[in-house]
């Protein structure tokens, strides 16, 4: 998972700055877990009355005491998310705050509660770009998948009025069986509504399928996965970028950088620039990552921070990863090991299948570039 | 003269970057990633009485040459000047390419 989506080249060079410091330059906050959907695949909502039996909602004068120990730690990129953020009490108090502190905010959000009394406000007061997470393309997706008939339409209208009024917004969409008819679909948002849109075609394995074949989980199996990826890029970098993308591809493939075969570390920014705070203020490496896990609240944000990183260190990778040819085309990291496979140290099926099967079709690609076909989708 | 209140410097794993806050977002949305010398130029704009000042205390903190001195400052504040970053600059007014 990418910490900072679509950074700039200076967000790069400062982040890259940030993790050779250990420097927590990147973070979220779940702000709580509570959503206006129901999707089937969330991992993070829980109703209210499931909330209550595990905790209380911290207020936002307890976010800002955080936010106060995150600025002198070197928080800049701050990502608040949920649940649904817009529906945190005091959201918009919170929000101004955490900006005067000098943090650069994105949110993540369904986008269905925008309206124009928040567009106003997010207009006036920019985030560096609002995230929208599309689940379909059509009312009977929303109704059937998110439990929330109407939504489809409520976040287009999201969409237009933070456009409307001058806010960035970045579409993404992951792509699972029930939708894999719609990749196409959820692209030509980009061209009509002017903005960039990002699908994502590789999900973690959902904890009460792991076990189960890869026909028979919600996810695409990985070869699929691997095509509609790869359909995708050629789509989104067009065909002037698409070319170099293949060819460097399969260059490094073939011309593999010696690298030892050792166990390595984490190579992402997670717990070396990079946080995710919980509702509850359980700091942790990613999203994803259970452990190792600290309570800003408990410890303040500094201790936890130190915490992270240390127990960050110790995750080891499999050498075999470490050291693969296909490095650069497989999406494997702690993260994904550890949900594949169980254990950080292995390496996951799925990700060796469809790391062989993007070189498969890049080789292809590259055969008819060469041949001076046009690159057609297949 | 002075700095823009809704702007703040900040140092983030040693690099200076200045940062819209409030509504000046509407202007930028983004960041400026300063030099060290900029930085410290940056600092002076609230204390120094005139934009001379803040040349001598460059040439003080820097080994500058005095005419290349003066020609960054008021370059790099006149960029700074029409994008409302930093204001009340009198010799701004008169047009810094003058200058």
């Amino acid at each position: 998972m990418e910490p900072l989506e679509g950074a700039t080249t200076v967000e790069r060079m400062l982040l890259d700055q940030a993790r050779r410091t250990y420097t927590p330059a990147n973070g979220s906050i779940e702000l709580l877990p509570l959503c206006n959907m129901n999707c089937d695949m969330c991992y993070v909502r829980l109703s209210r009355e499931e909330m209550e039996r595990q905790g209380k909602l911290r207020t936002a004068d307890e976010w800002l005491e955080i936010g106060r120990q995150m600025k002198e730690a070197g928080v800049l990129f701050l990502l608040l998310t949920g649940g649904e953020p817009f529906l945190y009490p005091d959201f918009r108090r919170l929000y101004l705050e955490l900006r005067k502190m000098g943090m650069i905010i994105t949110i993540n959000t369904n986008g269905t509660l925008i309206d124009e009394d928040l567009a106003v406000f997010l207009g006036k007061y920019k985030p560096r770009r609002v995230n929208i997470t599309l689940y379909g393309t059509d009312e009977e997706t929303y109704a059937s998948l998110c439990h929330y008939p109407g939504g489809y339409e409520k976040t287009l209208r999201g969409i237009r009025l933070l456009r409307e009024h001058g806010v960035d917004v970045k579409v993404g969409g992951s792509l699972t069986r029930a939708n894999r008819a719609d990749l196409d679909k959820l692209l030509d948002v980009e061209k009509e509504l002017g903005i960039p849109v990002r699908v994502d075609t590789y999900m973690m394995p959902a904890t009460r399928e792991r076990d189960l074949p890869y026909n028979m989980q919600s996810r695409l199996d990985p070869e699929e996965a691997a095509r509609a990826r790869i359909h995708a890029l050629k789509r989104e970098m067009g065909p002037e970028l698409f070319p170099q993308y293949v060819q460097q591809s399969v260059y490094r493939a073939d011309h593999p950088e010696p690298v030892e075969s050792a166990p390595g570390h984490m190579s992402c920014m997670a717990g070396q620039c990079s946080f995710t705070i919980n509702w509850q203020g359980e700091m942790r490496p990613c999203v994803i990552l259970s452990e190792p896990a600290a309570s800003v609240f408990d410890m303040g944000f500094e201790a936890a921070w130190k915490y992270i990183v240390e127990e960050t260190h110790k995750i080891l990778l499999n050498a075999k990863c470490t050291s693969c040819h296909m490095r650069h085309l497989c999406r494997t990291c702690a993260a994904s090991a550890l949900l594949e496979t169980g254990s950080y140290g292995g390496v996951p099926d799925y990700m060796c299948r469809y790391a062989e099967e993007s070189l498969r079709i890049l080789r292809e690609e590259w055969e008819n570039i060469q041949n001076g076909q046009d690159i057609s989708d297949r | 003269m002075k700095t823009n209140s809704e702007y703040m410097l900040r140092e983030i794993a040693g690099e200076a970057v200045l940062i819209p806050t409030g509504s000046a977002s509407q202007q930028l949305n983004g960041m400026i990633r300063l030099t060290d010398t900029a930085a410290f130029i940056w600092k002076q704009v609230d204390t120094a009485v005139d934009l001379e000042e803040i040349v001598a205390r460059v040439r003080d903190e820097f080994d500058v040459d005095e005419e290349i001195a003066r020609r960054d400052i008021y370059g790099f504040l006149h960029e700074l000047y029409i994008r409302d970053i930093v204001q009340d600059i009198p010799e701004m007014d008169q047009g810094a390419d003058n200058l």
